[in-house]
């Protein structure tokens, strides 16, 4: 089959490479409809996640058809239409029995690689390096899906993929980043990052009651995008300071929760700290650019909470402790336990509450994905979110 | 580690030498007249260097708890006997004896050194052998969300098996969350070098300990040993250090 695999920093190209076939008896093979690049995907591109092999099927946010199934999977059959959320969860620990999908204890076998790093393992994820498993990813047209009857959403109306296929990521991870802010009614959302994550970030918000959501990024567009389909009050933090126009719009208060969707490789208008951050992480002294994070601290009310749903790999430099401490800030984080949030949220899409494929801007064939890499990184062509058919 | 006794030698010796090195300094020629010695400038030169020489050993003594410390008390003690009949004044009958007894104090504390660095020298070493065993018994747990009736009957499904070597324990957890399970193994033999060749070979009994037990949590709660691209036999440390590229394992031919 083809696949899209990482072949060095900045080096993706698509591949034959062997069919998969069932390895556990709880596996499923899916034959992919639609597969997408995500912002986290970038972080592998980039080269800032450790852990990387030449070859690894990238990708992790996929859906399409069951062909075959193991011996133990009782509830899905070939021909079946189905989302796979990105974190493998077997279903029966701890950690899943709670809820806690992306943490559960037995989907990493190579969980004593990522204890060094983090002290403890998270759960194995979908072509995202081989601290989270060594598992080959989505961008491919088949995918061995482990614990098939655990996480696969099974579609059984006739809403199209692109309706659907962010169940597998991003939706529910936005939803989690939003929940996490614990909105009753009335509140004011700050959202760092007008991503795909971050725009359904602010979409989530809305729907769970927050009053006003400010987008903050430095892409025009993408801003735009956040004021015309989420409503969101925007600020370039390119031309303007952040903070002040924050206590500006909220009146001395802050707003009531900020949400950091940017992550490790942030970046700031502030040439100094963003030369800073980068000469720690090119020598390796940090894996995390920090300035997004500081700023969601720094600028949130007292006794607000910050949402990190922006994905960092190891140590940040720099961290705001003193503000975060003395005003009571709330520090909400975690992979989303997208097992958690598949039903809920595609109610949510059949309802017509919501449509997640606003964020969409490209269409590229499987072909096409190291092309697709280039754009989303280079953020050509106005874009922000790429989906490629299988 | 140290033990108490060690602990009080260093700092009694330490002690000692700060304040024998802080007398020449402060006043040679008092410490000359009483030991004996000519008030003439090279020698009060010797008895300042003696006393920067002292200092140091007794900082040595505080500050760390190394043997190596009251050994270099002996060397120093070797140096002052000759060193204390060369610089000695004149050879009269009142000289004699004051210089026998000078000579006489020089070897006593010679001995006691020599007694104290021994001591220390034995007590470091088996504080190390006993160091050295403790690496060689490796621990590793995990909770498994079973009753411990289940976990226990169904220990011999381990893969590799964990109670051939390991003495394996079991007690309920907190709160409901099923069974903690805890498996020890002494390889009381083999010593650092064993450990460090294991390391590389990925025989290390600690790394294949804790594969083993958490191979057993995950077939006792998924049914089997989860596989990935990257590690298709499953959890195992010399795969952990050499990856398969995650691309799919293929048809088997």
């Amino acid at each position: 089959m083809r696949a899209n695999c990482w072949m060095g920093r900045t080096s993706v190209e698509v591949r034959d490479v062997p069919d998969p076939t069932i390895l556990n008896e709880r596996d499923a093979i899916v034959k992919i409809t639609s597969t997408a690049i995500c912002g986290s995907d970038l972080h592998l591109y980039d080269g800032f996640i450790p852990t990387m092999e030449k070859g690894d099927v990238l990708g992790h946010e996929f859906m399409g058809e069951v062909v075959e199934v193991g011996s133990g999977v009782g509830d899905l059959r070939p021909g079946d239409r189905v989302v796979v959320p990105f974190p493998i969860a077997c279903g029966a620990c701890n950690a899943c029995a709670a809820g806690l999908y992306s943490v559960c204890e037995n989907s990493n076998p190579n969980a004593g690689m990522a204890e060094k790093l983090w002290g403890y393992a998270g759960a194995g994820i979908f072509g995202y390096s081989h601290l989270t498993g060594g598992f080959a990813g989505g961008q491919a047209q088949y995918a061995r899906v482990p614990f098939a009857d655990v996480g696969p959403i099974k579609i059984e109306n006739d809403l199209p993929d692109e309706k659907v296929l962010f169940l597998s990521d991003i939706f529910p991870t936005g939803f989690m980043g939003a929940e996490m802010c614990d909105i009753t009614g009335g509140e004011v959302i700050a959202v760092w990052g007008a991503g795909p994550v971050g725009l359904l970030a602010m979409a989530s918000a809305r729907l769970l009651g927050a009053e006003r959501v400010i987008a903050i990024d430095r892409f025009d567009y993408r801003l735009q995008k956040a004021a015309a389909e989420v409503g969101a009050e925007t600020i370039d933090y390119e031309k303007v300071d952040v903070e002040e126009v924050l206590k500006d719009l909220t009146a001395g208060r802050g707003p009531d929760a900020c949400i950091d969707a940017v992550g490790m490789e942030a970046h700031t208008d502030l040439a100094p700290l963003q030369l800073y951050d980068r000469a720690k992480q090119a020598v390796r002294a940090e894996t995390d650019r920090g300035p997004a994070l500081r700023q969601a601290i720094t600028s949130c009310r007292n006794g607000g909470t910050v949402s990190v749903i922006g994905v960092y790999g190891g140590l940040m430099d720099k961290f705001p402790v003193g503000s975060w401490m003395n005003r009571g800030i709330t520090m909400r984080t975690g992979q989303c336990h997208v097992q958690r949030y598949t039903r809920p949220l595609l109610d949510r899409i059949e309802r017509g509450e919501i449509d997640p494929s606003f964020v969409i801007s490209h269409r590229l064939p499987l072909e096409e994905a190291p092309r697709g890499y280039e754009i989303f990184k280079q953020k050509q062509d106005e874009c922000t979110k790429v989906v490629l058919s299988a | 580690m140290a033990s108490r006794g060690t602990q009080a030698l260093h700092v009694g010796l330490g002690a000692f030498s700060l304040a024998l090195g802080a007398a020449p300094l402060v006043a040679p020629r008092a410490v000359a007249r009483v030991a004996g010695l000519s008030t003439r400038p090279p020698v009060r030169g010797v008895l300042r260097a003696v006393g920067v020489r002292e200092l140091a050993v007794g900082t040595g003594l505080l500050a760390t708890r190394r043997p190596a410390w009251l050994w270099a008390r002996v060397a120093q003690d070797v140096i002052d006997v000759p060193l204390a009949s060369v610089t000695t004044v004149r050879k009269s009958g009142g000289e004699r004896a004051r210089m026998a007894r000078v000579t006489a104090f020089l070897v006593a504390v010679t001995a006691a050194d020599v007694a104290a660095a021994i001591r220390a020298t034995r007590s470091a070493t088996g504080a190390h052998s006993e160091e050295r065993r403790r690496q060689m018994v490796f621990k590793a747990a995990v909770t498994i969300r079973l009753e411990e009736a289940e976990v226990r009957s169904r220990l011999p499904e381990a893969d590799p098996p964990l109670s051939t070597e390991a003495t394996v324990t079991f007690a309920p957890a907190p709160g409901g969350r099923g069974t903690e399970v805890r498996a020890v193994l002494d390889k009381g033999s083999g010593g650092p070098v064993g450990k460090a060749v294991g390391a590389v070979t990925g025989t290390d009994p600690g790394r294949q300990l804790s594969d083993a037990i958490r191979r057993f949590k995950q077939v006792l709660e998924t049914g089997e040993v989860v596989r990935s691209e990257g590690s298709p036999e499953g959890t195992s440390a010399p795969r952990t250090r050499k990856q398969r590229s995650a691309e799919p394992v293929g048809a088997k031919s």
